[in-house]
């Protein structure tokens, strides 16, 4: 349940800190607590991965 | 960094529609009852060419040939003067001719079958008694204006065709009122069904504008409650319900970003406390 969704916070707490993590959430409308009780399906992953690159994009600060 | 609402259908357009439909509807309204005005106009113009001016046709002919008669009259009380007897005798055959064209044009114009033929024999009485006036008048000339002679050639013979003229134009004033009611009751069912339609139309707009006022104000409570929620630090089971396509349905869609960003925050401080325990210590004054 959710153990990919919640690797995609760990990475960008990685690459990014804790406003990449924020940006994250902000982005797939979902928390990390929330990311881990949710499906690791298509739709959902597809979100992530979106989102990440979309945060690897941006300048954080 | 900025987010721009790209939503299918928004507030403004939804408003613009419902204004766009109050136009129309006021627009079909008006069409509606201005269809219906023409529609009497036209009704009451057939009427006026059809029945009323039959009806008043009939009635000039009924008063010329009454004083047609009179004139007849006249001939024989006043008729021993030559001059007086030339001016009744010149005012007697106009009126009957007026009768004659009246009557006959008259004819042309009745469509009903009994009153037609009510009025042809009522021509083919005044025929007959413009023979018969002839005939008194020549005896007149003859007896040196006897006028009982002559009186006694015609008495009452103008009864049945003043009877006959009489139905005719009765039955033309009847089908006239007939008419008259029947377009009444025209603009009684036009004015109601104008009614009818500009209420539904009127709620109908009503319907929809309450709609999109209570799909606006519902949202935004909802929205206004979850951020006072979120202004205390109260998130614990608290998940945003608005739904939509318009800015408050974006703007619902934003807050769930800012609630799980909120949530991931909380955690994380929670995540930090917890491997990172504060010791404080209290000391007493200097």
């Amino acid at each position: 349940m959710g153990v990919k969704l919640v690797a995609y916070f760990d990475v960008v707490k990685q690459e990014k800190g804790l406003p990449g993590q924020i940006r994250l959430a902000m982005l797939t409308k979902m928390s990390s607590i929330t990311a881990s009780a949710a499906e690791d399906s298509l739709a959902n992953i597809q979100k992530f991965e979106a989102a990440i690159a979309k945060i690897r994009e941006e300048r954080l600060e | 960094m900025c987010e721009r609402y790209d939503g299918s259908v928004s507030l403004s357009t939804k408003l613009v529609v419902l204004l766009l439909c109050c136009l129309v509807g006021l627009g079909a309204i008006a069409a509606i009852a201005l269809h219906q005005v023409d529609t009497v106009r036209r009704d009451y113009q057939v009427l006026l060419d059809g029945p009323v001016a039959q009806a008043r046709a009939a009635q000039i002919v009924q008063v010329d040939f009454k004083k047609q008669v009179q004139e007849w009259k006249n001939i024989l009380l006043r008729g021993h003067d030559a001059a007086d007897l030339e001016t009744y005798l010149a005012k007697f055959k106009a009126r009957e001719f007026e009768v004659q064209t009246g009557s006959r044009q008259l004819l042309e114009q009745i469509e009903d079958s009994d009153t037609r033929e009510r009025l042809m024999r009522f021509i083919q009485a005044h025929d007959q008694l413009r023979a018969d006036y002839q005939g008194a008048l020549d005896a007149l000339a003859q007896t040196d204006h006897d006028y009982r002679i002559a009186d006694g050639m015609v008495r009452g013979r103008d009864r049945p065709p003043t009877d006959l003229l009489d139905e005719v134009a009765d039955r033309l004033i009847t089908w006239c009122e007939s008419e008259l009611i029947a377009q009444q009751e025209r603009i009684g069912r036009a004015r109601r069904m104008v009614f009818a339609t500009s209420s539904i139309l009127a709620i109908g707009l009503l319907m929809a504008g309450a709609a999109v006022a209570r799909s606006v104000s519902v949202r935004l409570a909802r929205l206004r409650a979850v951020s006072d929620r979120l202004a205390q630090g109260d998130i614990e089971g608290l998940r945003i319900d608005v739904s939509g396509t318009d800015e408050i349905g974006a703007l619902g869609e934003s807050m769930k970003g800012v609630l799980a960003a909120f949530e991931t925050l909380l955690a994380e401080a929670r995540v930090t406390i917890d491997s990172n325990p504060i010791t404080v210590t209290m000391r007493g004054p200097p």
